[in-house]
């Protein structure tokens, strides 16, 4: 019989996220590989299939995260392809800031074996809700901290900035599990070109199991190279000006709009004959 | 209900259990320690991580994923920190 794999997430905080089919999905596999964010969430797997195998053992300090990531995606492949039925359970959402699965499920593919992945509660969505923005309002940027530094980008102060994983910023050889002081300056200075140093930004982190608090820490801009951060903690740069109208779209649909109130009231007229 | 984990998981998903008295209420029923029900009452991760035998040290790095151009890119690459930072 063939194998198959389905990712599935596990939302950020044990017991709160987890979508019903996503927990159907654990129940029934045969294998299950965790890739949880703390040990806690690991032991509720644990309790769900008696086959979990965490893939916190990949992670090395000093070894490339590419490799890491590729001899996990390897371990899950293997018994896929001895024919298992191979679930992998990741926090938060399996598709969102994660290369593990999509590479999985586009190598299994590949091989014709069935893959797909199940959506889970993202940090993204936690910070949504629990800093109480909206997207919609003035539109968001999401970048990994490290991506945002390595290549230009054009930086819209008038939206949320979001920069994720901001503890590893700056680290090319990624193979560290934390960047320091000098590498977050280089951060904070490009910052600088778009915002004031005493703009508030915000540390965030979500809420892991139920006896966790959120963190919401508000600091300026100029404090980040100082602040205490951790491999799961969110930059939030609020906007610092106000959206500006783009006159000439505007004119142009103020004109389309005329043209068709005027077709609109338009006399109906009738062929006589 | 009879162990931490389950307990756990209970708080984070019945509406009833989101404050404090309902908690403690939970915890008399529950079939885990003292030093256990202290460490969910006074919200001590670390002290029940210890309790529970948990290895604090998890890592959650992640790594977006790639598009094929920069992959194909790689592929001719011979520059290894070159490869590292487009992979990204």
């Amino acid at each position: 019989m063939s194998g198959s794999l389905v990712c599935v997430g596990t939302g950020m905080t044990l017991g709160a996220h987890i979508s019903p089919i996503a927990k159907s999905h654990i129940e029934q596999a045969e294998i299950v590989f965790s890739l949880m964010a703390n040990g806690f969430s690991e032991r509720w797997l644990e309790e769900m299939n008696d086959d979990v195998r965490s893939l916190q053992s990949h992670y090395q300090e000093g070894k490339n995260r590419n490799v890491t990531y590729n001899e996990m995606v390897d371990a899950i492949l293997t018994e896929v392809r001895a024919g298992k039925k191979v679930v992998t359970a990741f926090y938060g959402h399996p598709g969102v800031f994660s290369c593990i699965s999509h590479r999985a499920i586009t190598q299994a593919k590949l091989e014709n074996l069935p893959a797909m992945m199940e959506p889970g509660i993202s940090a993204e969505d936690c910070l949504y809700a629990d800093l109480g923005i909206d997207p919609g309002k003035t539109g968001c940027s999401h970048y990994e901290a490290s991506q945002f530094m390595f290549y230009k980008r054009n930086v819209d102060v008038s939206a949320h900035l979001i920069l994720w994983q901001v503890s590893l910023a700056g680290d090319k050889s990624l193979a560290k599990f934390s960047t320091g002081n000098a590498y977050r300056k280089v951060l904070v200075d490009l910052l600088l070109e778009h915002y004031p140093s005493d703009h508030q930004i915000i540390l965030y982190q979500a809420k892991g199991i139920a006896i966790d608090t959120m963190r919401e820490d508000r600091i300026l801009l100029s404090e980040l190279v100082a602040a205490e951060l951790f491999m799961h903690t969110t930059l939030v740069i609020p906007p610092s000006e106000k959206m500006q109208p783009n006159d000439k779209v505007l004119t142009l649909l103020a004109e389309i709009d005329k043209q068709e109130d005027k077709q609109k009231n338009r006399p109906n007229l009738r062929l006589v004959l | 209900m009879n162990n931490v984990i389950q307990v756990l998981e209970k708080m984070a998903s019945d509406s009833s259990l989101q404050n404090r008295d309902m908690v403690e209420a939970l915890l008399t029923k529950a079939e885990i320690c003292t030093e256990q029900s202290e460490a969910i009452i006074t919200r001590d991760i670390n002290l029940l991580e210890r309790q529970l035998d948990i290895c604090p040290d998890f890592y959650c790095a992640f790594f977006p994923a790639e598009d094929d151009k920069q992959e194909d890119e790689d592929e001719e690459s011979t520059d290894v920190e070159t490869k590292s930072i487009v992979n990204i």
